[in-house]
């Protein structure tokens, strides 16, 4: 991916928005946040902790500025786009994180198809369901979900038929979905260097995330991955999904600059539950494993396997919202030792209340507490076991303009 | 049949062949109704600011609406050639007044009904001047029907 296309959407973008009546909208919001930490220098900075902020980085922060455009070019075609900035020293201060067309045809019979072509989040977050890919239940999205927002992007085409179960008197449907994408080839290689964190700074599409900056979104071995899934909902009260992602890159390819292919495939799991009005329960779980470099010897390979899982209950009420959260993760190197091995093991809880004063304002705070023990830290002269705690309390403006 | 708070209001409509009935949208976001019923297949973008002409609905037979952008969105045009129609109040009373008198054959629906459908049809003899009540005892229980959550607007779906 090369940066002037960029330059270029953006200009549409904002040429499109003077465009009247219900063809273009955007949302935007902005995060500014006070921020406490305990514990190592996160890996943002360098260092090996795995929250986002720490004692050298607290105080006022932006949490986040976005906008959302969409720009309607027919009735069944729509752009989207979203744009980024997080205000840290990312080598892009303002990016894509995601932009594709978007296209929905009417349904002729009781199955829907719906496609999208271009650079978006795989359908496996049930915690990502805000504006702009945004955790609506916390500030900080669970370790599951912080991976995927780090490593992983469909670059390429997705589709999705969905049998709409309302027409047959069914209150549900149930929906098979499929894509094959590319340029997803380092997927993996950071949590093998690094393990799981949790973080609410996803990476953009043509930037990088930490020091020195890792880069996600490369081409390496010219084999396409896939993945393909199926979705289950009830009545807008039950939403279960299953994945099966496969980047299919070849573990022996590399870079003249040093980026390395990782083979990584995994099986993703996840049910979302609104009995109530007022109660949300989520949990997902994703298990799989990694591996990079030829296979020369048959041990030279490093492979690995992880697993990293949430639970999640959310009790709203008004205009306030209540979320606790457990998550656990760990990883398990099988070959290829060097030097420490990357067996990670870790947990984490975290609490969050919001309140919204009003349609555009919102308070956030909360509390998070992550244990974790990686022995690898040791390279950077650091203990492999790392407890460190955050709290953040971030202000929130959010607006729409357009229809 | 109107759209409020990404609902289809009322539910449910039932009208004569023939009647034309308009989709007005007083929600703040698009939407596009359609339906592949065989009694009526349509679609209908409704975006702010622009309004349709109505839609007619010739055929008798039950129309299920969806919305092409937000799926749990569902509504009902039961539409019928018979002379006498209308739909119960909540407690599930109709009233039909000064019905000529004769035989009838007398069909109910719902979307909550689970019934089998022979069930809820019956011939009844109408006298001039008398009232005739009728009652449908069901003997399965209503298919259950959550309302839908609630969404915080345009920050979440």
């Amino acid at each position: 991916m090369r940066g002037g296309s960029r330059i270029a959407l953006l200009a549409w973008f904002w040429s499109a928005a003077a465009w009247s009546g219900d063809q273009f909208d955007v949302i935007g919001a902005v995060d500014v946040r006070w921020v406490h930490a305990t514990g190592a220098l996160s890996y943002l900075n360098g260092g090996p902790g795995i929250l986002r902020f720490d004692p050298e980085h607290e105080d006022l922060r932006l949490g986040r500025a976005f906008l959302a455009p969409r720009l309607r070019l027919t009735d069944i075609l729509s752009w989207y786009a979203v744009i980024d900035a997080y205000g840290d020293h990312d080598r892009n201060p303002v990016d894509f994180s995601e932009f594709w067309l978007d296209i929905r045809p009417f349904p002729t019979n009781a199955i829907r198809w719906h496609a999208r072509i271009g650079a978006f989040h795989m359908p496996v977050s049930l915690e990502n369901r805000g504006a702009g890919w945004s955790d609506v239940y916390s500030i900080t999205p669970s370790a599951l979900n912080t991976w995927l927002g780090e490593e992983f992007r469909t670059i390429g085409a997705e589709v999705e038929a969905r049998w709409l179960g309302a027409s047959r008197g069914y209150l549900g449907d149930f929906a098979v979905v499929g894509a094959a994408y590319g340029w997803n080839d380092p997927a993996g290689g950071l949590v093998a260097e690094r393990g799981f964190a949790l973080t609410d700074r996803p990476s953009t599409l043509f930037g990088g995330l930490g020091r020195p900056p890792d880069t996600f979104y490369h081409e390496i071995d010219r084999k396409p991955g896939y993945y393909g899934g199926l979705v289950w909902r009830h009545h807008d009260r039950l939403e279960i999904r299953a994945l099966r992602y496969d980047n299919r890159a070849d573990p022996g390819a590399s870079t003249v600059a040093g980026g390395s292919a990782w083979r990584t495939h995994f099986s993703s799991f996840g049910a979302r539950l609104e009995p109530t009005a007022h109660w949300t329960f989520i949990a997902q779980y994703i298990d799989g494993n990694t591996a990079v470099g030829a296979n020369y010897e048959g041990d030279d390979q490093f492979r690995m396997t992880y697993h990293v899982a949430f639970g999640l209950a959310s009790y709203d009420w008004g205009r306030e919202r209540v979320t606790l959260r457990f998550d656990d993760f760990g990883t398990h190197q099988l070959s290829g030792f060097y030097g420490p091995p990357s067996n990670e093991s870790g947990h984490a809880w975290t609490a969050a209340w919001t309140h919204d004063f009003s349609d555009h304002w919102q308070l956030a705070a909360e509390w998070i507490r992550v244990s974790s023990d990686f022995p690898p830290r040791v390279v950077l002269d650091v203990s492999p076991v790392l407890l460190e705690t955050q709290v953040q309390v971030a202000v929130r403006y959010r607006f729409r303009l357009g229809a | 049949m109107d759209q409020r708070n990404l609902e289809f209001v009322p539910r449910i409509l039932v009208v004569a062949t023939g009647t034309s009935v308009e989709f007005p949208n007083n929600d703040s976001v698009s939407h596009q109704v359609y339906s592949f019923s065989q009694a009526k297949r349509f679609q209908l973008p409704l975006y702010k600011g622009e309004r349709h002409p109505p839609v007619i609905f010739e055929r008798e037979g039950l129309v299920v609406l969806g919305c092409n952008i937000h799926d749990q969105m569902v509504g009902y045009i039961y539409v019928t050639k018979a002379p006498f129609f209308g739909k119960t109040d909540t407690s599930g009373t109709l009233r039909l007044q000064n019905l000529p008198a004769g035989d009838y054959l007398i069909t109910i629906w719902s979307p909550l009904i689970a019934d089998p459908p022979p069930t809820l049809v019956r011939t009844v003899h109408v006298d001039a001047s008398e009232t005739a009540p009728e009652r449908f005892q069901l003997t399965r229980p209503l298919r259950a029907r959550p309302e839908p959550r609630p969404r915080r607007g345009d920050w979440e779906y």
